[in-house]
């Protein structure tokens, strides 16, 4: 896949009181999946984990039936496995939809 | 959850350990004081999707794409005015529900979607300066994954 710039950071304050809150600061959307399953494995983060993610697009979505080559499988412990998945599996509906 | 710009409805994923993962779309539409009325606290189905999933007591994640924070002007993507940012950053935003129960905050960058490198830092610098965090930084080093 594409390298991809991170920036991580631990811990912020939001509405004037101190959390430790990990942020992480990635080039690609896509690579956010990757850090929630870093969190899963490495932080205080029980899974399943509610995302709530706002974008103009649908960066996150796993291909459509149609385009996958292989099984929409994945263990989300093998962060091997989900870095190919992100680089492979995850939608570029971007381009549709700028194309639209 | 994806507050996205198209229709809403949901996906289910199966996962290996065949558990049920659930995609909801809350849309949007790109229109003058659209952020305003998405995250208002009288955006009645906002706050009953977010308080239902909140009672199930999972561990929450805030995810931001910022190109969220622009929109098509012209032939270019321009980034939301700072009055844009206070609205939707306002004290009773809907927003917040999200983000004080939020335990992971991943924020994406995309200068190609955001319009430009100089599009996105200055989104950036907008989230970074309504969320009140000054800990929050551009990246500054680089790791490659």
């Amino acid at each position: 896949m594409n390298s991809s710039e991170v920036y991580v950071q631990r811990g912020f304050e939001g509405m004037g009181k101190i959390r430790n809150v990990p942020t992480f600061v990635s080039e690609k959307h896509q690579m956010s999946f990757y850090y929630w399953c870093m969190a899963r494995k490495e932080l205080d983060v029980s899974y399943p984990l509610f995302v709530v993610t706002l974008d103009r697009h649908s960066d996150l979505l796993p291909l459509s039936i149609d385009e996958r080559d292989k099984p929409l499988t994945l263990d989300l412990d093998n962060l091997l496995q989900v870095k190919d998945f992100v680089s492979t599996m995850l939608n570029d509906r971007n381009f549709i939809t700028a194309a639209m | 959850m994806l507050i996205v710009t198209q229709e809403p409805s949901v996906e289910q994923y199966e996962s290996m350990d065949g558990k049920i993962h659930r995609i909801f779309y809350q849309s949007y539409s790109v229109e003058s004081g659209f952020a305003k009325a998405l995250f208002h606290e009288k955006n009645k189905s906002l706050k009953r999707i977010l308080t239902y999933h909140f009672k199930k007591n999972l561990d929450v994640a805030l995810d931001v794409d910022l190109d969220f924070f622009t929109y098509d002007c012209k032939d270019n993507v321009c980034v939301f005015s700072e009055e844009d940012f206070a609205d939707i950053f306002s004290a009773d935003s809907l927003i917040w529900l999200i983000y004080n129960k939020s335990k992971l905050l991943t924020i994406a960058i995309e200068p190609y979607w955001s319009g430009s490198a100089e599009n996105s830092k200055q989104a950036f610098k907008l989230l970074k300066k309504y969320l009140r965090n000054e800990r929050i930084e551009f990246p500054k080093t680089l790791v490659q994954i």
